[in-house]
């Protein structure tokens, strides 16, 4: 399908505009998009998933160094496009993952299930040492936690979102 | 096998036998997987997507959930069959871009295996109504039989490694297809979506990422991937999604009270057409279905859902345009798509 502004491009945006019930939907490409404001957000661009989380244009010269040696993709590549190139890129850019993947998930350690062959040979996942103020927000934490199971399952959808946020901004 | 074969044998997971399939059409889960040290498919030269296509393609051969599968190399696929098996969910709008790889298909369209999507290996189950942690098991069986074969990308720290930091960890997206008619008439489907995406989820159209929803249809799946076990992302889309149903029957009751005669009349408007219209379009015979899935869930009339749910694939546009010649206008399509409809309204009423 062709983009309606421009009829030029193919139309990879969709768009729909709810203004007092009355619904207007437009298919439009990237460019033009851009130009009516609508990817004004990140979010819906296809080409740098992660948005807001890397920004390009705050990578420093250290981070330009980074490098995975089996494929040799660099950190300003993998911000760019949002994916890493292999398996061994997460080691190269072991640093900067952490606070992606808290963005993302909230977390930053596994605990789901392991390949058979290593679920034999390696320990299972023992908590890292924490200091005592991290503790404490540990335990605070899991209140929450609680609190917010208790919101799901009674349909405090409002609160469970506020209790989720600050579960998020605690970690 | 041929697309006929297809054609003439919807997967079963479409049966209508599992809990609730009034309202969910279905449960799916997918694992994304990669092989150690191989580039991943977005950067990958050609001699790479080849190599994970033939490891995969071995791994297949030896595992016993698999055997009777059909493989298809998407070198042989033209962009009109691609389509034909995107609308059946056996690959992905971004898979059906591919240049190199393949499909695996198991027994009755169950399982499947994309290789060389987004990730080496796209794992998918599938099954009818809500029931994930059926699903789960299988799916789990299946991986762990594949990992014997193929070194897959492992980290103790971040668990299953992929190709985009959204799926790192458990690699696990478990969804429900769901049928949400009363919470779109009683316009209560916005605040659902706005609090759902509050929990982690997403609620998307039936195609996954960026299709927009039809008849009705959405679906329900996991947005966090890391730092969860399966069994516990699994028992919240399930917990989220009874919560939905219970919202949507609560819906149901509300606009048979206040306005029975209206919705009946849609009910039967609806059958009245789909019996005997003679030209229609996919949206127009989407928005119809949707209506008689309603009469059905409120007990207004008696359709097997197994004809409603394979409606749901058979009258989209690939589909029909498997049965037509080349060269056919919208009109003729559309007249196709009315008889195929016809034909199996008769088959449901038949079965009654």
């Amino acid at each position: 399908m062709l983009c309606e502004m421009c009829k030029q491009n193919e139309a990879t945006v969709f768009y729909q505009q709810i203004i007092n019930d009355t619904q207007t939907e437009f298919h439009l490409c990237e460019e033009c998009a851009h130009k009516k404001g609508v990817l004004m957000m990140n979010q819906i661009s296809t080409t740098n998933l992660l948005g807001g989380l890397v920004e390009p244009g705050t990578i420093t010269p250290q981070e330009v160094e980074l490098r995975c040696k089996n494929c040799g993709l660099n950190y300003p590549n993998f911000c760019e496009r949002g994916k890493f190139g292999c398996s061994e890129c997460y080691q190269a850019f072991s640093q900067k993952l952490s606070s992606i993947f808290r963005k993302i998930h909230g977390s930053t350690q596994h605990t789901g299930k392991r390949p058979i062959a290593l679920a034999v040979s390696l320990p299972a996942v023992s908590p890292k040492p924490e200091t005592k103020i991290e503790q404490k927000t540990g335990d605070e934490i899991a209140l929450l936690r609680q609190e917010l199971q208790v919101a799901i399952k009674t349909e405090e959808f409002e609160k469970a979102a506020e209790l989720r946020d600050r579960i998020k901004a605690m970690e | 096998m041929t697309l006929k074969t297809f054609l003439e044998n919807p997967a079963a997971w479409l049966d209508g036998s599992g809990p609730l399939s009034e309202i969910v059409i279905s449960s799916r889960i997918r694992l994304a997987r990669n092989i150690a040290r191989l580039p991943f498919t977005c950067w990958a030269k050609d001699k790479y997507l080849k190599e994970v296509t033939t490891q995969v393609k071995s791994a297949v051969k030896n595992n016993p959930f698999l055997l009777n599968s059909v493989i298809l190399d998407m070198e042989n696929t033209d962009s009109m069959i691609r389509q034909f098996l995107v609308e059946r969910h056996l690959i992905s709008p971004e898979h059906a871009k591919g240049k190199i790889g393949a499909v695996v298909i198991g027994d009755k369209e169950l399982v499947n295996i994309m290789i060389n999507e987004e990730d080496h290996l796209r794992i998918q189950t599938f099954s009818s109504g809500l029931q994930l942690s059926s699903t789960w098991n299988t799916i789990n069986q299946i991986d762990d039989k594949m990992s014997e074969k193929l070194e897959y990308a492992f980290s103790p720290e971040w668990g299953y490694l992929t190709a985009c930091p959204t799926n790192v960890g458990t690699g696990m997206r478990a969804s429900v297809m769901i049928h949400l008619p009363a919470l779109s008439i009683t316009k209560q489907i916005g605040k659902i979506l706005h609090a759902v995406s509050h929990l982690g989820l997403a609620i998307r159209g039936i195609h996954g990422e960026g299709s927009e929803s039809s008849g009705n249809l959405f679906q329900i799946s996991n947005q966090v991937t890391l730092g969860r076990q399966e069994e516990e992302i699994l028992d919240n889309v399930e917990k989220i999604t009874q919560k939905i149903i219970h919202e949507e029957q609560a819906a149901r009751e509300q606009i048979l009270k206040q306005s029975r005669i209206q919705i009946e009349d849609q009910v039967y408007r609806a059958m009245a057409i789909l019996c005997a219209s003679r030209i229609i379009s996919f949206q127009e015979s989407m928005e119809l279905l949707s209506a008689i899935r309603l009469g059905v869930g409120i007990n207004m009339i008696s359709i097997p859902v197994k004809i409603l749910n394979e409606l749901l694939i058979s009258v989209q546009p690939a589909h029909i345009q498997i049965l037509v010649q080349d060269q056919q206008s919208p009109i003729e399509k559309d007249v196709i798509r009315a008889s195929v409809i016809q034909k199996k309204m008769m088959e449901g009423m038949k079965n009654v």
